[in-house]
């Protein structure tokens, strides 16, 4: 912990600044600018790389477009060129770059993520891809690495907080909108190649691809990815199941065995992403197909793991944006989701279905610009969540049943008014769910752009039911010997308060700092030697977010930092750091290893990242991650035989990655060459809850190879 | 929770020691004076002096541009630009334009009984001066495009005629 500091005040007072100067003659020609340029004047003069950065236009916070610095939430926006230069394999290592965002594992292979030190991988952050939904609708989780494409986003705009007042369920504690890339954009295709190999075996080999244009009015881009990868290429102790009782303030004794996940831990992305527009009317439809190892059973005569899931999701969406007049939006939106997963028997290669679900959805969006000051946005929604079993009926806590379905129907509204004080929003949205009730969410924010300062003030309600998989395995509560006492469960509510402040330091420079507390009521949360659901205690963390960005010709740097801390807050027994025992499933007995921790999750983390263009067509970009202690259960071999699941203290890692991207002189070819995993560190994604099965080891150094071949049908 | 502060506290300290080591993004009067100058070549103005005169009110770092434009440049018409400067809304006395800077646009209602009917184009450095009898002021969108607002009946009390490739540009307050 003790470097973090030094590391970060070396990187904030770096200053370069330079000042630019016209002549006369230049000044004369200035004045004789065309009205038509006139429109790109900028108020605060020649924008910096820096203020093109931070005057992006961003949607994902209100619906209206507004600065980075405005939007009423604490946001982060990830460009194309900074994905592209940081060489990043796929998403976990765009998001451990933002702050208070980490990856921890979910059990059965699956890698999800944690924001400020909460675990919202099932049903607390939305995931949208163009505005659709990714999230899976049975259980509301997702699963990272190497599934989705990074070769086809144009940029990410992310609420690192709430987001319910406009989206609803998902969006408890963040929103993040992947925006790829339009025809229009593209005028071309690309094939974009990636290679990765560690001493042990290959990690990915992936090709993605994308093809778009315009035609007249029309727009359209199909983009998407294949290959082949692996999670992990670590040898790492698997656990097998219970095989006794620990003794009395013991943890329980496990059987397992050491396994290789080399070529072993299957992440296969196959997804393809089709979307057409044309003035108001617009159709998108993903489709994802991703395998990935279920790490539950292994077969006894090749010691491997036996099956993997296929995700099989499509989801597709129509709307129509019904201009009235300039000020004035009504825009229909009609949605359907199904997915349909697959498990597979890698041994006989036979597939069958599990339990399919589907959502239709439709709404509409009203949004009405009275002046440039007001804003006013409101809209209704409607979605049905249905969820059968063709080879059988689904079993849930409450008995056998052939379906479950639920409907909920919402109608939000959000009011903007530009004042010359501040910006001030006010919102709320009210849910009928048909098995929960209703729910109301407010939100409030002020937000003010003074020169270099901008403030933050905010604050916002949210409100998720349960997910299918909550109601087949949910239950009211659960009896200190591990008994369900009722069936049922119940939705949870959850209040969020932030401030953030930024500073401007020079036209190339900007600090920012936020401040957060979240509260939730009734979590949902899973008890996974029970394999069960139920509502916790209230829960909820608060912490500290600072960010410093650097931005020149020469390239970029940027360095974070996040802190979140429990301590005097509400915890949740099966997220805390203390041992479980064989006798105390649910109510554990140990005291807590640290009382400001939950586990998986550093209460410290800091990055720092950038890109130096070292000539004209080449740039350097090293990535640093720092995590501070972590908590969490690693299996441990017993001198007596079998193995233990033990809670451990874990010192302070550093991850560093280094990619070099060239840009050949061969037109459109441009590629790379990086090393993840500099230092070959022994990181495990740790469990955030309870869990007999241990952490997950993820891959050791990897050597990547890309190229990309961009072809340009408007070139001549 | 003593970290916690302890990094706060450390955060605010950086953010001291920077603060004055360079200028950042803020009001870039060039370019309101680049916005200035066309609105004098697409404007009419119906008393023709021997040359035109911009008055600021209010002390602002835009006089010092302003005196640069008056250097390098004249009126579509040839005749030269003269700048003046006062804090005294009694002083703007035979001035075409008028520039009403942020720190004294609370003084309009002086203003505008001072110079009655007069021929003079009242630009506000302040969003929303417009409705306080301005006939053109800055904004800025939220992309930081600076835009400009114009009051036609505000303008057009005043015998000025504003030409309209200009006024497809502008932001029309009535």
């Amino acid at each position: 912990m003790k470097y973090f500091i030094p590391v970060f005040l070396i990187a904030i007072t770096s200053t370069v600044f330079a000042q630019e100067t016209l002549t006369t003659d230049s000044l004369a020609k200035y004045y004789d600018m065309s009205l038509e340029d006139l429109q790109k004047v900028k108020a605060s003069g020649v924008s910096s790389e820096l203020e093109k950065f931070l005057n992006s236009l961003m949607s994902v916070a209100s619906q209206k477009t507004l600065s980075t610095r405005e939007s009423p939430s604490i946001v982060s926006l990830i460009t194309e060129e900074e994905i592209k230069k940081s060489g990043a394999r796929d998403l976990i290592d765009v998001f451990r770059l933002v702050p208070g965002f980490d990856f921890a594992y979910d059990g059965n292979g699956k890698i999800g993520l944690g924001v400020r030190g909460n675990w919202v991988n099932e049903g607390k952050i939305l995931l949208l891809m163009d505005g659709l939904l990714m999230n899976d609708i049975f259980s509301a989780t997702l699963s990272f690495g190497n599934h989705f494409s990074v070769a086809n986003i144009s940029r990410i705009e992310i609420i690192r907080g709430p987001g319910s007042a406009i989206y609803g369920g998902f969006a408890e504690l963040g929103v993040i909108n992947i925006i790829t890339k339009k025809g229009s954009e593209l005028k071309g295709g690309y094939v974009n190649t990636t290679y990765g190999q560690t001493s042990n075996a290959y990690a990915r080999r992936n090709v993605e691809f994308g093809v778009g244009n315009t035609l007249k009015n029309w727009d359209f881009s199909l983009t998407g990815i294949v290959g082949q990868g692996n999670k992990s290429d670590r040898t790492a102790i698997v656990s097998q199941g219970l095989s006794g009782g620990g003794g009395p303030g013991s943890a329980p004794s496990l059987s397992g065995s050491y396994q290789s996940f080399a070529g072993n831990s299957r992440a296969n992305p196959f997804m393809l992403n089709f979307k057409v527009q044309n003035k108001g009317f617009s159709f998108k439809t993903v489709l994802d197909n991703y395998e990935s190892t279920i790490h539950d059973d292994v077969d006894t005569t090749t010691g491997k793991w036996l099956l993997s899931r296929r995700a099989f999701s499509s989801t597709s969406e129509i709307k129509y944006d019904v201009k009235f007049s300039k000020k004035l939006t009504l825009t229909p939106v009609i949605s359907y989701i199904r997915q349909d997963p697959q498990t597979k028997n890698l041994n006989t290669g036979s597939t069958y279905s599990q339990t399919t679900a589907e959502r239709m959805k439709a709404g509409v969006l009203f949004i009405y610009n009275p002046s440039r000051k007001i804003n006013v946005t409101a809209g209704s929604e409607f979605f049905k969540d249905k969820a059968i079993n063709k080879r059988d009926s689904i079993q849930t806590t409450d008995g056998s049943v052939t379906s479950i379905s639920y409907g909920n129907y919402a109608f939000f509204t959000q009011m903007m008014l530009k004042h010359r004080l501040a910006n001030i929003i006010l919102g709320a949205r009210y849910d009928h769910n048909s098995k929960y009730g209703k729910a109301f969410v407010p939100r409030v924010g002020l937000t003010k752009k003074i020169e270099q300062w901008n403030f933050k003030l905010l604050y916002s309600g949210s409100f998720r039911a349960p997910t299918i998989q909550n109601i087949v395995l949910g239950v009211r509560q659960v009896g200190t010997n591990g008994t369900a006492n009722n069936s049922g469960i119940n939705p949870e509510k959850t209040s969020i308060i932030e401030l953030e402040t930024g500073y401007q330091i020079t036209r190339d420079m900007v600090v920012t700092l936020n401040l957060y507390q979240s509260s939730i009521k009734d979590p949902i949360i899973y008890i996974s030697d029970l394999n069960l659901y139920t509502n916790g205690n209230n829960a909820g963390t608060r912490g500290l977010e600072a960010q410093w960005k650097w931005k020149k010709s020469w390239g970029y740097l940027d360095a974070n930092y996040s802190f979140y801390s429990v301590n005097g807050l509400s915890k949740i027994s099966t997220y805390a750091t203390r041992q479980f025992t064989s006798s105390d499933a649910i109510v554990p007995s140990g005291s807590q290893l640290d009382k400001s921790s939950l586990l998986a999750f550093p209460t410290h983390k800091a990055t720092i990242n950038g890109s130096i263009n070292v000539h004209k067509n080449i740039s350097v970009s090293p990535t640093i991650i720092l995590y501070g202690t972590r908590y969490g259960y690693e299996l441990q071999q017993q001198s007596q035989g079998g193995f233990k699941n033990n809670i451990v203290k874990l010192d302070p890692t550093l991850l560093a990655n280094i990619f070099v991207y060239w840009k050949t002189p061969l037109r459109g070819l441009d590629g790379g060459l990086g090393v993840s995993n500099v230092f070959n560190k022994a990181y495990n994604y740790l469990s955030p809850y309870f869990t007999v099965t241990g952490s997950y080891p993820s891959m050791s150094r990897e050597f990547l190879f890309k190229l990309s071949y961009n072809l340009n049908f408007n070139s001549k | 929770m003593r970290s916690y502060q302890k990094i706060a506290g450390i955060f605010f300290t950086c953010l001291c020691f920077v603060h004055s080591s360079g200028k950042a993004q803020s009001v870039d009067y060039k370019a309101q004076v680049l916005f200035m100058y066309n609105f004098i070549k697409y404007t009419n103005w119906p008393v023709v002096e021997s040359s035109f005169t911009i008055v600021v009110l209010g002390d602002s770092p835009i006089t010092t541009e302003l005196n640069k434009l008056a250097s390098i440049k004249k009126t579509p018409d040839g005749k030269s630009i003269t700048v003046l400067q006062t804090q005294d809304v009694n002083a703007i006395t035979g001035c075409q334009m008028l520039y009403v800077t942020e720190g004294l646009s609370k003084e309009m209602p002086q203003i505008i009984n001072f110079i009655k009917d007069k021929s003079v184009l009242i630009v506000g450095q302040r969003d929303g001066l417009v409705k306080k009898g301005a006939g053109i002021n800055f904004f800025t969108q939220d992309d930081d495009r600076l835009g400009f607002t114009i009051s036609l009946k505000n303008v057009e009390a005043r015998k000025i005629k504003v030409a309209g490739e200009l006024l497809r540009l502008a932001e029309l307050a009535d």
